[in-house]
C-alpha cells in the first residue's frame, strides 16, 4: 500500500477511535459545548494551535514564501501577531466569565437579546467566510494527492466533520485537535531537522535564491514554451507581489494581528479550562507552537525554492517534480520538498498533516458555529424551557445544519479566491468582535447600543471594501482594509456609547466577576 | 445574570470596589506596555521596509537580511517572549494576592 492512504487511514482511523470513545461524555450541555471544563493547559493549548494552525497554515504559508518570497513572509508575520494581543487583554477575563459560546458575553454584558442575536449573525458570518476557504482547500488536497473530485471533497471532508463533532462533542473534538496538531508537528520538526542535517543552512541557501537572477532552466515546456524568470532580488524583499504601498502593509498589520482576537472558534476555548490561569497558560503554550510552526513553514518555503533552483540548474528533478514545483501550485511546495528529502513515505506523512490541519481548523469553526444555533439560538430564543436533554439534542442537529450550510458554500466557492475569503473572515472578526470584546472587558462606559452599532458599521465596512474594492481610488485597493474598518469599528462603540451613556446597572458586578484574582492553585 | 434590562447613565455609575479596580489596573497597565514594545516592533519593521531598504537590507550572515531575520525569526521570538511576560507578571500578582489572602485569614 502506498505510504500515503496507509498514513490517511491510520489518521481518519485514530479520529474514530477517539470520537466514539469520548461519545459518552457528549450527554450534558457543559460537557457538549465545553468538555465540561476540563481541559488542562497542555491539551487545551494543543487544540488552540489546531484551530489557529489551517491547511492553509500548514501548506499555504511555505508556498506563498517560495513564490512571493519576503512579500510571502510578511502576510505570515501579520497572522503570527494575533494569539499574543489575545493572550494579553482576553484569555484570563474571558474564562471568569464562563459561559458557553461568544454571543454568551455580549447578551450578558448588556442583558440583551438583541446582541445576541446580532453577535449570531457576525459568528455564522465569520465562521462561514473562514469555513468555505478551508473546505476549498481540502477538496483540492483530496483532488491533488488522491485524484477525487472536488464536489467528493467537499461532501467527504463535511460528512467528516458532522460525525466527528456531532458526536465526540467538545471532548472528542479537543482530543482529535490536538493530536493533529502534534501529527503536523511532528512532520515539520522531521522535515526540519533533515533539511537542516542536509546542510540546507538558512543563509547558505538564502545567498543563493538571492543572487539568481535570469531564466530557471528546464521550466519552458511547463510554461507555455518560455523559461520561467527569477529575480532574487525582488523575490527577497518587500513589493514583490502582496503589497502595493506602505499604507496596504500597514493594514494588514492591524487587521491580521487584531482579527485573532475575535474569531468565535479561538474565543470559545477559552471556556474549556478550568480555571482562568489554565486559560492563561493554554494561550501560552498555543503560541509556542504556532510561532515555531510559522517559522518552520517559512524556512521550508525557502528550502523549496532552493531545492527548485539548483535541481532546475543541475538537471536533476525528475518530471513529476517540476511539474509540482511550476504547476503544482502553493499547496505542492511542502510535500515536494518532502518527496525529494524523505521519500514517499515521508510524503505520505505530510499528505496526513494536511488532513489533519483541514480537520482540526474546520471541527473548531463547527463548534463555533452550532455552538450559535444550538445554543444562543434555540435554547434562547426558540425553547427557553429546553430540557438538558433537548438542549444536547439541539446541539447536535446544528452540528448537521452548519455542515449542510458549510457545505452548501464549499460547492459555491469553487472558483474563488482563497486568500480574499480567509482575508474577509480576519477583517469582519477584526473590526466587529475584537472592539467589543476588547472595550466589553475593560471599559465600564461601553452601552449596548455602541456594541451593536460598532459591529454593525465593522461588518458592513469590511464586506464593502472588500468586495466592491475595485469602486475605492486605487491607493486604498488592499486586500485587508483594516487600516480604516477597525479604527471605524472602534470609534462607532466609543462615541454611540458616549452618546448613549446608559450603561448595564450591574456593570460593577460584571467587571468584578471577570476580573477578581482567581486564587485557586 | 439574566436578559432582563436595568440601565443607569454612565456618570451616576458607582466606583468599582477597590479590590476589582487594583487588579484591573495593574494588568491592563502591564498589558498595554507589552502591546506598545510589541507593536513598535512590528510598525517598525514594516514602516523602515518602506522607508530604509539600505538599512533592512543588511547582510546578517550568507543571505539573511535583516528584515527577513526580523519578520522570520526574531517576530516569532517575540511573540512568545511578550506572552510569556505577561504570565510572569500575572504569576507575580498571583502569589502575591495569596500572600495577601493568607494573611488576611490568619488575622481573623
Amino acid at each position: 500500500m502506498e505510504p500515503k492512504y496507509l498514513f490517511t487511514i491510520v489518521l481518519l482511523g485514530t479520529i474514530i477511535l477517539i470520537t466514539y470513545a469520548t461519545k459518552k461524555y457528549a450527554t450534558s450541555t457543559v460537557q457538549f459545548w465545553v468538555g465540561g471544563r476540563s481541559f488542562g493547559w497542555l491539551l487545551n493549548g494543543s487544540a488552540i494551535a489546531g484551530d489557529y494552525l489551517s491547511a492553509a497554515t500548514f501548506l499555504g504559508l511555505a508556498g506563498l514564501t517560495f513564490s512571493l518570497g519576503y512579500d510571502g513572509l510578511f502576510y505570515t508575520f501579520c497572522f503570527s501577531v494575533g494569539l499574543t494581543i489575545l493572550a494579553l487583554f482576553i484569555a484570563g477575563p474571558l474564562r471568569k466569565f464562563g459561559r458557553f459560546t461568544v454571543p454568551d458575553f455580549l447578551a450578558e454584558r448588556f442583558h440583551s437579546p438583541s446582541a445576541r442575536l446580532f453577535a449570531v449573525v457576525v459568528v455564522l458570518a465569520i465562521s462561514g467566510f473562514y469555513a468555505a476557504p478551508q473546505l476549498l482547500g481540502a477538496a483540492q488536497i483530496l483532488q491533488l494527492f488522491f485524484g477525487s473530485s472536488y464536489e467528493f471533497g467537499v461532501i467527504f471532508v463535511v460528512a467528516v466533520m458532522i460525525i466527528y463533532v456531532g458526536i465526540g462533542g467538545m471532548k472528542g473534538t479537543t482530543i482529535n485537535q490536538a493530536l493533529e496538531v502534534w501529527i503536523r508537528f511532528t512532520a515539520f520538526l522531521v522535515l526540519l531537522g533533515a533539511a537542516l542535517y542536509l546542510g540546507y543552512h538558512y543563509g547558505k541557501i538564502l545567498d543563493l535564491i538571492t543572487k539568481w537572477t535570469g531564466a530557471i532552466p528546464g521550466t519552458a515546456e511547463l510554461n507555455k514554451g518560455k523559461d520561467l524568470i527569477a529575480n532574487g532580488a525582488k523575490w527577497s524583499y518587500v513589493g514583490g507581489g502582496l503589497f502595493k504601498n506602505l499604507a496596504e502593509s500597514l493594514s494588514m498589520v492591524i487587521g491580521l494581528s487584531l482579527g485573532t482576537i475575535g474569531l468565535p472558534h479561538i474565543l470559545l476555548r477559552f471556556y474549556t479550562n478550568p480555571s482562568a490561569k489554565d486559560a492563561r497558560y493554554s494561550a501560552l503554550f498555543a503560541i509556542g507552537i504556532a510561532s515555531a510552526f510559522f517559522a518552520i513553514a517559512l524556512y521550508l518555503g525557502t528550502v523549496g525554492r532552493y531545492l527548485f533552483l539548483t535541481g532546475a540548474k543541475a538537471g536533476t528533478l525528475t518530471p513529476d517534480l517540476m511539474k509540482a514545483f511550476v504547476t503544482g501550485g502553493q499547496n505542492m511546495v511542502v510535500p515536494t520538498v518532502a518527496q525529494i528529502i524523505g521519500g514517499k513515505w515521508l510524503l505520505g506523512f505530510v499528505i496526513a498533516g494536511a488532513f489533519a490541519a483541514v480537520f482540526s481548523n474546520l471541527s473548531g469553526l463547527f463548534i463555533a458555529s452550532s455552538g450559535a444555533l444550538g445554543h444562543d439560538v434555540y435554547s434562547h430564543f426558540i425553547n427557553k424551557d429546553a430540557s438538558e436533554r433537548q438542549r444536547v439534542m439541539a446541539g447536535k442537529i446544528s452540528v448537521v445544519i452548519v455542515g449542510v450550510f458549510y457545505g452548501i458554500l464549499g460547492l459555491l466557492v469553487k472558483t474563488a479566491a482563497i486568500g480574499q475569503l480567509v482575508g474577509l473572515a480576519f477583517n469582519v472578526a477584526a473590526s466587529t468582535f475584537a472592539p467589543v470584546f476588547l472595550l466589553g472587558i475593560w471599559w465600564r462606559g461601553m452601552t449596548e447600543k455602541g456594541a451593536i452599532w460598532g459591529m454593525v458599521v465593522g461588518l458592513a465596512s469590511s464586506m464593502y471594501m472588500i468586495f466592491f474594492v475595485k469602486t475605492l481610488p486605487v491607493w486604498m485597493q488592499w486586500r485587508i482594509p483594516g487600516l480604516i474598518t477597525v479604527p471605524l469599528a472602534f470609534l462607532t462603540v466609543y462615541v454611540v456609547s458616549k452618546l448613549d451613556g446608559q450603561v448595564p446597572a450591574d456593570v460593577n458586578d460584571f467587571m468584578h466577576q471577570i476580573h477578581q484574582p482567581d486564587l485557586r492553585l | 445574570m439574566t436578559e432582563g434590562k436595568k440601565t443607569i447613565a454612565y456618570k451616576d455609575l458607582p466606583p468599582l470596589d477597590p479590590d476589582t479596580a487594583v487588579t484591573m489596573n495593574e494588568e491592563v497597565n502591564i498589558s498595554i506596555v507589552l502591546t506598545i514594545i510589541y507593536y513598535v516592533f512590528l510598525l517598525a519593521v514594516t514602516i523602515l521596509n518602506w522607508t530604509a531598504p539600505g538599512l533592512m537590507k543588511t547582510l546578517l550572515w550568507g543571505g539573511m537580511s535583516l528584515t527577513w531575520f526580523a519578520t522570520s525569526l526574531f517576530a516569532l521570538f517575540m511573540a512568545f517572549a511578550i506572552a510569556a511576560l505577561h504570565v510572569y507578571f500575572y504569576h507575580k500578582r498571583f502569589n502575591r494576592q495569596v500572600l495577601m489572602q493568607n494573611s488576611k485569614g490568619q488575622g481573623v
